[in-house]
């Protein structure tokens, strides 16, 4: 729908009435504008500010001092490397087959974009980044996981991200389908499956820790004909973060539910019986039917989800505290560490760093596939 | 060609439904299992920790125990500490936290609709003289503090 101007008023009996429908176009949206000014953009600059500099706290106000890019370098390049990149000697060979292959599908795709016809500028160079990004991500997965030795936040954030993100879907997607049935207490379902998003994360954390004990949760009868009783989960990088994956799908898993839910009761039933009627299997129908109504609404939940899912911090804090070592430490839990350490622009700078791969890998996946998506479903 | 009215048929296996529109046998008991194990999944936890809250120490560290009145008695110790001696520790943080979700919901509602109506109904234009001030700001700020040493405060 076209964007409408206000009428401006003529008349010369100009009173407050029509000053105030005149200038209303500013009334309605300054208070949004200062709102973001304060709380998003301020704060975003304040961070960058700090992010290179070099805060000392003294007795009546700190010392601040301008340093450059030597945070972001300690993170990268310095002292602090195997914190969040990991430690990394040499690549195995299965590290560089997969980091060449990844490296050829992309310069691949990106021939292919260009060969397509007149390329818009912008367009390209957007493409470049994110290839940049995801062959760096390629390379620091290659060189430190597939060549035996552990990755840092950067890694474990990635894993909690994709890993996480990835079973929260499936399994959501499944609850939906299953609850677009036509089945009785359909309401009852949803509502006992939305209980878990409603719960703070905190809690969510310490009743998971509970559960997870090995002597005295729940599941200790379990565990003990397992021959897993004296297995510490919280002792071992993997068993920790598999089990904040859990922790974390529990929680999110209803969101995901709820607004697939909703986009497979707007599919029609007409398309679906007809489907049926001509002797469709239930597979077969998901993926020609089903699938390409709900897969703009999914494109657009998983991107909600996980611009949420990089910010994971409450559960690796209360559940393992960073893990073993620093198993289990988010990208955000480790600036969440340095902020107490009292380290404000470390802190600062991991957080730009975490800003930047996540604003990189969310805007190439909006574009990428939501848009996509969206173009196809219009047609 | 009989002209006897069709009847619904007997589904002769357990994958067909018996009208379209409904689900098979076989459909029906995978989809309510699913359904009554992912409820357990959820409860499960819920349920743990309130009874959890209703053991006395020695049956929380002694294994697990399941069901009140059956494996422990249940006692009131912790819902006393928290809601009769430590009345005044619980009800503050409980405020502030309705305090927080009310004003902060009404705030988000009320400008976020005003925005998105003005978004959505008036033309604006970016004009250029704004932004170009609003950019000089940021710059000037960020010289003043970074180079300058200006104090924060």
């Amino acid at each position: 729908m076209a964007a409408q101007t206000l009428p401006v008023p003529r008349s010369r009996g100009a009173g407050l009435s029509e000053w105030f429908d005149r200038t209303s176009r500013h009334w309605f949206i300054w208070p949004a504008v200062i709102m973001i000014l304060i709380f998003s953009i301020f704060p975003l600059v304040a961070s960058l500010i700090l992010a290179m500099s070099r805060i000392r706290l003294r007795a009546g106000g700190f010392n601040i001092r301008f340093v450059g890019f030597d945070n972001f370098e300690k993170q990268l390049f310095g002292s602090e490397q195997f914190h969040f990149l990991g430690t990394f000697s040499n690549i195995s060979p299965l590290g560089w087959a997969v980091a060449i292959m990844v490296g050829l599908a992309l310069l691949y795709w990106l021939f292919a974009h260009i060969r397509r016809g007149k390329v818009w500028i912008p367009g390209l160079i957007g493409r470049i980044i994110t290839a940049a990004m995801i062959f760096g991500l390629t390379m620091l997965f290659a060189a430190t996981l597939l060549s035996g030795e552990q990755f840092g936040t950067l890694g474990v954030t990635l894993f909690y991200v994709g890993f996480g993100c990835g079973i929260q879907f499936l399994i959501g997607l499944g609850l939906a389908l299953v609850c677009a049935q036509p089945i009785r207490g359909r309401t009852f379902f949803r509502v006992v499956f939305f209980l878990p998003l409603m719960i703070t994360p905190i809690g969510i954390g310490y009743a998971f820790r509970m559960l997870a004990d090995t002597t005295k949760g729940p599941f200790s009868p379990v565990w003990q004909w397992a021959g897993l009783g004296n297995f510490a989960w919280a002792s071992d990088p993997w068993a920790a973060r598999i089990f904040i994956v859990i922790a974390d799908s529990w929680q999110w898993i209803p969101f995901i539910f709820v607004i697939l839910l909703a986009a497979l009761e707007n599919v029609p039933r007409d398309s679906v019986e007809a489907a049926h009627v001509d002797g469709a299997s239930g597979w077969l129908i998901f993926r020609e039917v089903t699938w390409p109504q709900i897969a703009p609404v999914a494109a657009t939940v998983m991107l909600i989800r996980v611009i949420e899912a990089f910010k994971l911090v409450d559960l690796p804090n209360i559940m393992t505290a960073g893990g073993p070592g620093i198993a289990t430490e988010s990208m955000t839990l480790q600036a969440f560490f340095a902020w107490r350490a009292p380290d404000f622009g470390q802190s600062a700078a991991i957080a730009y760093l975490l800003l930047f791969v996540t604003v990189v890998l969310c805007v190439s996946f909006f574009n990428l596939v939501v848009m996509k998506r969206r173009a196809a479903e219009a047609i | 060609m009989s002209s006897a009215p069709l009847q619904p048929t007997r589904p002769r296996r357990w994958t067909e439904p018996a009208r379209i529109g409904e689900m098979s046998p076989l459909g029906s008991i995978v989809t309510y299992s699913v359904l009554i194990f992912w409820s357990l999944f959820v409860l499960f936890p819920l349920y743990w920790v309130v009874i959890t809250s209703f053991k006395l120490p020695l049956d929380v560290n002694a294994g697990p125990v399941y069901l009140p009145f059956i494996d422990f008695t249940p006692d009131l110790h912790a819902w006393r500490d928290v809601l009769v001696t430590g009345l005044g520790d619980t009800t503050k943080p409980y405020v502030n936290s309705i305090i927080i979700a009310f004003f902060s919901t009404i705030f988000c509602v009320l400008i976020g609709s005003m925005a998105a109506y003005a978004l959505a109904r008036i033309e604006y234009r970016p004009r250029f003289g704004i932004i170009l001030l609003f950019v000089l700001c940021l710059i000037a700020s960020c010289i003043a503090v970074g180079v300058y040493g200006l104090d924060w405060r």
